[in-house]
């Protein structure tokens, strides 16, 4: 631990010193804001800074309250989503106590195990004790938070089977060793990778709500002030991080503003219709697509401090939201964003541009 | 595992030409944030020499990572002595934390399994390594530069790792006779009295030694100019590099090749240096091109004619340092997209010397395989809740019933090569078929981890549009329209399928399926014979090549039937393949027939 802490310390780089890239940005802040939205994939150039992006963004995220002790984090709030331990808790004693902590954002690297991923049995206990005790995986960690994977398109086939199910259900079923556990993970799934390195599953690449793509940055002024910056940290990570404190905190409450606000946003049924339109347009399959236009827009609302969504929020995030629910002719020379983009300025006219965030 | 401080390890200094590699590595040891540096040439070259004689005159840390070096040995996993001896789980470390600080070293390093290239491309860049495995969760230090050597005729190394380190080079040949002669005097020499031969060099490696010294001692006060950035970043531009990562190593390789000439400011030389080792090498396209194109950008955007001035003047120097950085003897390939490959060679002669049991590690089974490897973790697992029953007293007790052993599961599908006759007006429809088929092929291929590679030959020769890859976008990409018409050299085309295919194999084992689509008239031999004859014997001995490589292949007759003479079926029968007659054939019928041939490989 003491050594993660300080690893993991040194390392973040200030998610609002990121220059440019603001498209993944924006929709990584939606996520945040928005759970419901379904997590983010982020696809693109070697060298963009994907994960670089994600890791920062532990530092912008509030803090939860959680069952003090609990192993999952288990929200006090939600009676009917609690883990059987404190569910057996609150029968015997009729209180939880709690605890304010950091939102997980649980990396899974390559080369991770299934039984570290899922959880099992506790070794040690059970060598020194005899007891059969669960040691929970990463997806008991990630409850409640993001659980993050670079080179998603590299990973395990078996895993991406326990990521699917565990994503569906929002709990995490084990059942081996003798151990036979059901426990919470809910989580927002980010994932990043190079999509010459290979395809992603269809099953995985649905349950991505916002799909963003990043690519090497041509402009030749933000190019050096990447470089600059980039210099700087590694020479005083603790100078440049003061640096951005303060937009760090301002943007930190922007966030904890738009959570507190999203349940007030208000769409019109007009707008709605319009954004189903654009999803009929597009052949879009399920009705997936229309849900996440119409949630991240209402996220965007929110982090814009905007009680109402507008037909600017919409398309602002609709290729964000349907690039990778078009069904795929691979002969087809026209790219995804582009029909997009067609169909969005039929429907909703009026050109538009990605603001900076600040 | 072998570590550093050989007393009697070749001296550094007395390595012969290798400029560039040598500047490489002094570079790196000046500053190890460039992440280190990939060393390509032939075999014989001193590639491994320069890295062990260089890490024995630094006293630098040098672990030494094997091909058939196991995912549990790289990241670290279950210290299975310790863990039995305490009861307690304790964890080993891999090679690459305990390169922490030091080096890591990798030779051959382009046949090194996808997966292991991403574990190593993972912890350069996170500087830590994280380990989520049996049963262990654990982040430790792991900030290594790496030193790769190979051989670019073996394939190329992976882009995931290139993005990754700061340097490429290149190991330079040395072809006179007298160099030849100077090294082969030198070495015999080092042979007969390591030591002796070490003293002659003396005063040469305190001196480097002391230039190293000095110059990291300088460098925290070079300065580099955002202009000397920006030049750098422009000609990343300009050559294509992808990603915004390379900016950043080239402008430390200026600084640090400014320091190590004992300035304080980065100058054109610095810069010219930055270019040829940190971006030239990951060009996408030759300069030249890109420079058409941007002028004519130029000239139709109307909003840019504001900074176009300045930028035109900037443009000069810039063009300037490329050109001079590029001259050193660039290897031609260097500027190919890629992923595509170098002729020749054989490859295939490692594969041999990897364990049955390495893959990924993907799970446990009590069935006991053929040189199966024991699971600790799982082991344990089984036999913990039994301890008390068997009495143990400080020691785990485990009897035959707990074992488990690992199950590992290979990236390695079938690659499918799609080798297309050009020569005939036919030519393009029979492109956009082997395209249909190769598309659909690629949408499942996350199933069977199969990949793709598509030849063209046509008149004298076969060329590669696509290396094997198991990527949509990149098969899209492939050229629509390519030139057709001339002579029909099969025979050309099945050589470069065979060396695709070794080259695959050397990292993979993959199997391999040829799909040759021709109309069956092979009217070229491999060396520009005529005679009908040689060229069905060629063929024939092709054949048995293939076979002998266990090679797969399906010859795929595209020929009308009116005016097929069943050239087609005895092409086949000569290379010991099936075949397929197709005339109009459809992406779809095309599929089926493949997913047949494919279905028998994966048995």
């Amino acid at each position: 631990m003491g050594i993660e802490s300080q690893i993991s310390s040194r390392a973040v780089y200030p998610f609002t010193a990121i220059v440019d890239q603001e498209e993944m940005k924006l929709a990584l802040l939606l996520a945040v804001i928005d759970p419901l939205i379904g997590g983010v994939i982020i696809f693109g150039h070697r060298g963009t800074a994907k994960s670089t992006a994600v890791r920062a963004l532990a530092d912008l995220l509030p803090t939860i309250t959680r069952v003090k002790g609990c192993l999952y984090g288990c929200d006090p709030d939600r009676v009917s989503e609690l883990c059987s331990d404190c569910a057996a808790l609150l029968d015997h004693k009729g209180r939880l106590a709690r605890q304010r902590a950091a939102v997980p954002v649980v990396d899974l690297p390559l080369g991770a195990t299934e039984d570290r991923v899922c959880g099992t049995l506790d070794i040690e206990r059970a060598l020194a004790e005899g007891v059969k005790a669960f040691e929970p995986g990463l997806l008991a960690r990630a409850n409640r938070g993001f659980l993050y994977i670079d080179e998603v398109n590299l990973l395990e086939d078996h895993l991406v089977d326990v990521l699917l199910d565990a994503a569906a259900s929002g709990r995490n079923i084990v059942e081996r060793e003798g151990i036979s556990v059901s426990h919470p993970a809910r989580f927002v799934l980010v994932g990043s990778g190079n999509p010459e390195e290979g395809e992603l599953r269809p099953q995985l690449l649905d349950r991505f709500g916002l799909f963003t793509e990043v690519a090497t940055i041509a402009d030749l002024d933000l190019r050096v002030e990447i470089v600059v910056r980039r210099e700087r940290f590694e020479r005083d990570p603790a100078a440049f991080g003061e640096e951005f404190r303060q937009e760090q905190s301002r943007l930190g409450q922007r966030i904890v503003r738009a959570k507190k606000m999203l349940s007030r946003v208000t769409t019109e049924r007009e707008l709605l219709r319009r954004i189903a339109a654009l999803c009929v347009r597009l052949a879009t399959d399920g009705h997936r697509g229309e849900l996440t236009i119409a949630r991240a827009a209402r996220a965007l609302a929110a982090l814009e401090g905007r009680s109402k969504t507008t037909s600017e929020d919409a398309r602002r995030v609709a290729v964000m939201a349907l690039r990778h629910r078009l069904r795929k002719d691979p002969l087809d020379r026209v790219e995804s964003a582009a029909r997009i983009a067609q169909a969005i300025d039929e429907i909703f006219p009026t050109p538009v541009r990605l603001k900076a965030i600040r | 595992m072998k570590s550093s401080i050989h007393p009697a390890a070749y001296p550094f200094a007395a390595i012969t030409g290798n400029h560039q590699a040598k500047l490489a590595l002094m570079l790196l040891a000046v500053d190890p944030t460039l992440k280190g540096a990939l060393i390509r040439g032939r075999p014989g070259q001193a590639k491994s020499a320069l890295a062990r004689s260089f890490a024995a005159m630094i006293d630098l840390r040098l672990i030494e990572a094997p091909l058939g070096v196991t995912e549990d040995r790289l990241l670290g996993g279950l210290d299975i002595e310790a863990t039995l001896r305490d009861g307690k789980r304790r964890a080993a470390r891999g090679l690459m934390a305990e390169a922490h600080q030091g080096a890591l070293y990798i030779d051959d390093i382009n046949l090194l399994e996808d997966n292991l290239i991403s574990l190593v491309a993972g912890a350069l860049e996170r500087g830590a390594v994280r380990m989520e495995r049996e049963g262990i969760s654990e982040i430790l230090p792991a900030e290594f530069f790496l030193i790769g050597t190979y051989n670019p005729a073996e394939g190329e190394v992976s882009a995931v790792l290139k993005d990754r380190v700061g340097l490429i080079v290149e190991a330079e040949p040395s072809d006179s006779v007298d160099d030849r002669a100077e090294i082969l005097s030198r070495v015999s020499r080092f042979d007969r009295d390591p030591k002796d031969f070490n003293k002659e060099f003396e005063i040469e490696t305190s001196r480097i030694k002391a230039g190293i010294e000095e110059t990291r001692k300088r460098l925290p006060s070079v300065c580099v100019s955002s202009r000397n950035i920006r030049n750098l970043a422009d000609a990343a531009v300009r050559l294509g590099v992808e990603g915004n990562r390379a900016d950043l190593f080239a402008a430390r390789a200026a600084r640090a090749h400014a320091a190590l000439n004992r300035r304080d400011e980065v100058i054109d030389e610095d810069l010219i240096i930055a270019i040829r080792l940190a971006l030239a090498p990951r060009a996408t396209i030759a300069p030249t091109e890109k420079e058409r194109e941007s002028t004519q950008e130029r000239d139709t955007s109307e909003s840019e004619v504001e900074s176009g001035a300045s930028e035109r003047a900037g443009d000069q120097s810039i063009e300037n340092l490329m050109i001079q950085a590029m001259d050193a003897q660039a290897p031609d390939d260097l500027l190919r997209p890629p992923h595509r490959l170098r002729s020749s060679a054989s490859a295939g002669r490692r594969v041999e010397a990897r364990g049955l049991a390495s893959g990924r590690y993907t799970g446990t089974t009590t069935r006991r395989a053929q040189s199966a490897k024991i699971a600790i973790d799982a082991t344990l697992r089984a036999a913990a809740p039994h301890q008390s029953a068997r009495r143990r007293q400080d020691r785990v007790r485990v009897t035959t019933d707990d074992l488990r052993y690992k199950k590992f599961k290979r990236r390695s599908g079938v690659l499918f090569i799609f080798a297309v006759d050009a020569s005939s007006s036919m030519a393009v429809n029979r492109l956009a078929q082997a395209k249909g088929a190769m598309t659909r092929l690629l949408k499942s291929a996350y199933l069977h981890r199969d990949r793709v590679a598509l030849i063209s030959f046509r008149g004298e020769g076969a060329e590669v549009l696509l290396g094997p890859t198991r990527s949509v976008e990149l098969g899209k990409r492939v050229v629509e329209a390519m030139p057709a018409g001339g002579a029909t050299p099969v025979a050309k085309g099945v050589l470069r399928s065979i060396e695709v295919a070794r080259i695959a194999r050397a990292r993979d084992r993959s199997q391999t399926l040829l799909l040759l689509f021709t109309d069956g008239r092979a009217n070229v031999g491999a060396g520009g014979e005529r005679r009908r004859p040689e060229i069905e014997e060629e063929l024939r001995r092709l054949g048995s090549v293939l076979q002998r490589e266990g090679i797969a292949s399906v010859v795929v007759d595209t020929r009308s039937m009116f005016v097929s003479t069943g050239e087609g079926k005895s092409l086949a029968a000569a290379l010991g393949g099936r075949y397929v007659y197709l005339p109009r054939a459809d992406s779809n019928s095309i599929h089926d027939a493949i997913s047949g041939a494919a279905s028998e490989l994966r048995e």
